[in-house]
Parts: C-alpha cells; structure tokens; sequence
C-alpha cells in the first residue's frame, strides 16, 4: 500500500515536510493503523489535534484506504 | 453635499450593481443586513473594509482591545495616532469616514459564552475573526443556538482556513444526506478543543498581514455571498489556502463519528 501524507499547520513543526509519500505491507489499512505506524517512527505526532481527510473528505478513524489516496492531516488553526 | 440618497447610494454601489448576482435587490439586502464581527485585528480589518465598502446597512463590531504599535504591520485599518484607542471605537470611526449612512454599533466586550447568546441574537451572521479556541466554540455554540451561520477563518503563518457553518441549506431536498437542514459547525470538524499552548496565534507564530489580507477577504466574501443568497458557500467544506505554495484545497465535511480511543 502506498498513500501520500500531508501536513498544514503546526503539524509541519514536527513532521520533515510537507508531503510524504508512505509505503508499507502487512495487514493495517485503516486511518487507524496508518496512524500508529506514523506515530512510531514521528512520536512528537502523537497527542496532537487533528482531522484526517482522505481524497479531500474527513473521514472517522476507522476509514479503509485505497493504496493510492493522499491522506491529509488537519488540525485547526488559532490565529486571527 | 445633500443630493438625494437615491442618486448616491446608485452612484457609490454602481459598479457592483451591475453584477447579475447583486441588483438592486440584493444591494437592497446587504443594507438591511446586520453583520457581526468578533474581532477586529488581522482578520477583522479587511473583512470589516469589504463589508462596509460592499453596503451591509448594519455592522456590529465586538473587540475589548486597544491599538498597540505591534498591530499595525498588519491591521491596516488604524492610524499610528490611534495607539491606545479602542479597536473598536477606531474601526468605527474609519467606517463613518468611508460611509455616514452605515449603522455602527460599538461593543467594546470580549465575547465569551457569558455574553454569547445575547450578541448572536443582534446579528443576522456572525464573523469569526478571533485569535483562540475558547471564543471560537463559544461562537459556534451561541449561532446554533439562535440559529445564525457563521464565517469561520484563522491563520498559521502562511496557511489559513475558512468554512461557513451552520448555515441554512437552500436545498432542503439535501437535509437527508447531508445530516440536517443547516449546515456542519465547527464541533462537527473539531470537536476537540486543543489543549493549551497546543496550538500557537500570530502573536507567537507570526504572519504577513497580506496572508491575514487574504483570509479575511475570503471570509468576507463568503458573508457577501450569503446575503446575496449565492448558492455556491463553504458549507459542509473547509477551504485551506497555503500562501506558500499558492495552493487552495476544499476538504467535504462530514460529522465526526466518535471513536475514542
């Protein structure tokens, strides 16, 4: 499975850049699973605030993916 | 200087006018529109400028804080020999300056969820220009309680986000599929509220007033929009622009389906 991340706001702070493109086998392939795998190589991810959108739609965690879709993280932004 | 208010107000609104999407009509209800804003820094300036310049009749501009030199890379609304003065006594004067006709109303009150219900309920649409969580759900809270949509915008550094919500679905034929006769709220995309210090404002982050600009423009566009009843708003969306890159996506909402984990 192969899906492309992206990261807006503070989560940049704590992420190499702004894309990354994810490759992995094995069984995980909800948001869920993603997830955790990303938290074990990117702690400071973990706790952080955020939506997951998959193809542009916020989804639950629960989500299947496709190999193939761009997986968005989105936390809310303060500033005004 | 009296010329007869018909002749002005078509002369000042002219090249507005003749947009199929305004009219006579619809420039007939930006006046007797009553918008709010909540907030008049980074985001409220500009937006408070195109909605007044546009012709909504009635604004409401909500903001306890004072003029501080540091605002003015950014706010462009205030004058240096405005330091210490009411943001929202200065931002009042301006509009006067601009149009004497505009009904202002001045509430030097920080919006909280004491106060919430109470100034939501002089408004037709509320504007979010506000720099923190807490303001921001207390807002989304009080609209969905008097019914009112909101125009929701914040920045971080050179990104920023916009979303109307709570807004009435023209098409009610959609209510079914897409949850309800109004549109997804700010607690549907983030029901989490941050913890503390989790997310940081301008103030510690940073940002260009014409990133702020941006944001703020597009908010007021989306109220425009609204009292025009333009049925092409952010609801149920949210808009995300990168300033770096000058890229704009639109990410479909959908109610969060609470897994706690």
């Amino acid at each position: 499975m192969q899906v492309r991340l992206l990261f807006f706001g503070n989560l940049t702070d704590v992420m190499p850049s702004t894309t990354l493109d994810w490759d992995w086998n094995g069984d995980g392939k909800t948001v869920n699973d993603l997830l955790n795998m990303l938290y074990g190589t990117y702690p400071k991810l973990k706790g952080k605030t955020f939506r997951v959108a998959v193809n542009q739609q916020f989804v639950a965690m629960e989500y299947g993916l496709t190999s193939g879709d761009e997986v968005a993280l989105m936390p809310p932004f303060s500033g005004g | 200087m009296d010329a007869p208010l018909e002749l002005d107000f078509l002369d000042r609104y002219q090249r507005q006018l003749s947009l199929r999407e305004v009219g006579l009509p619809g420039q007939r209800a930006l006046r007797a529109a009553r918008v709010m804003i909540v907030g008049l820094g980074g985001l409220g300036c500009p937006a408070l400028q195109y909605l007044a310049a546009a012709g909504v009749g009635n604004l409401l501009l909500v903001d306890d804080d004072v003029v501080s030199l540091s605002n003015l890379h950014r706010q462009t609304l205030y004058g240096q020999n405005q330091i210490g003065q009411k943001k929202a006594h200065a931002a009042a004067e301006w509009v006067a300056g601009l149009n004497p006709e505009i009904q202002i109303t001045v509430i030097t009150e920080r919006f909280t969820d004491l106060n919430a219900i109470a100034l939501a309920e002089q408004a037709d649409i509320l504007l979010d220009c506000t720099d923190n969580f807490p303001t921001r759900y207390a807002m989304n809270d009080a609209c969905a309680a008097v019914g009112i949509p909101w125009v929701y915008g914040s920045i971080a550094r050179f990104e920023g986000q916009v979303a109307v919500f709570n807004a009435a679905r023209m098409d009610q034929s959609e209510s079914t599929v897409k949850g309800g006769t109004r549109s997804l709220n700010y607690r549907d995309v983030f029901p989490q509220e941050p913890g503390p210090g989790e997310i940081l404002n301008c103030e510690e982050l940073g940002v260009l007033g014409a990133l702020a600009g941006i944001i703020g423009s597009l908010q007021a566009l989306e109220v425009l929009k609204y009292l025009l009843k333009i049925e092409r708003l952010l609801m149920d969306q949210l808009l995300t622009y990168d300033g770096l890159n000058h890229r704009m996506m639109q990410f479909q909402l959908r109610p969060t389906t609470t897994s706690k984990s």
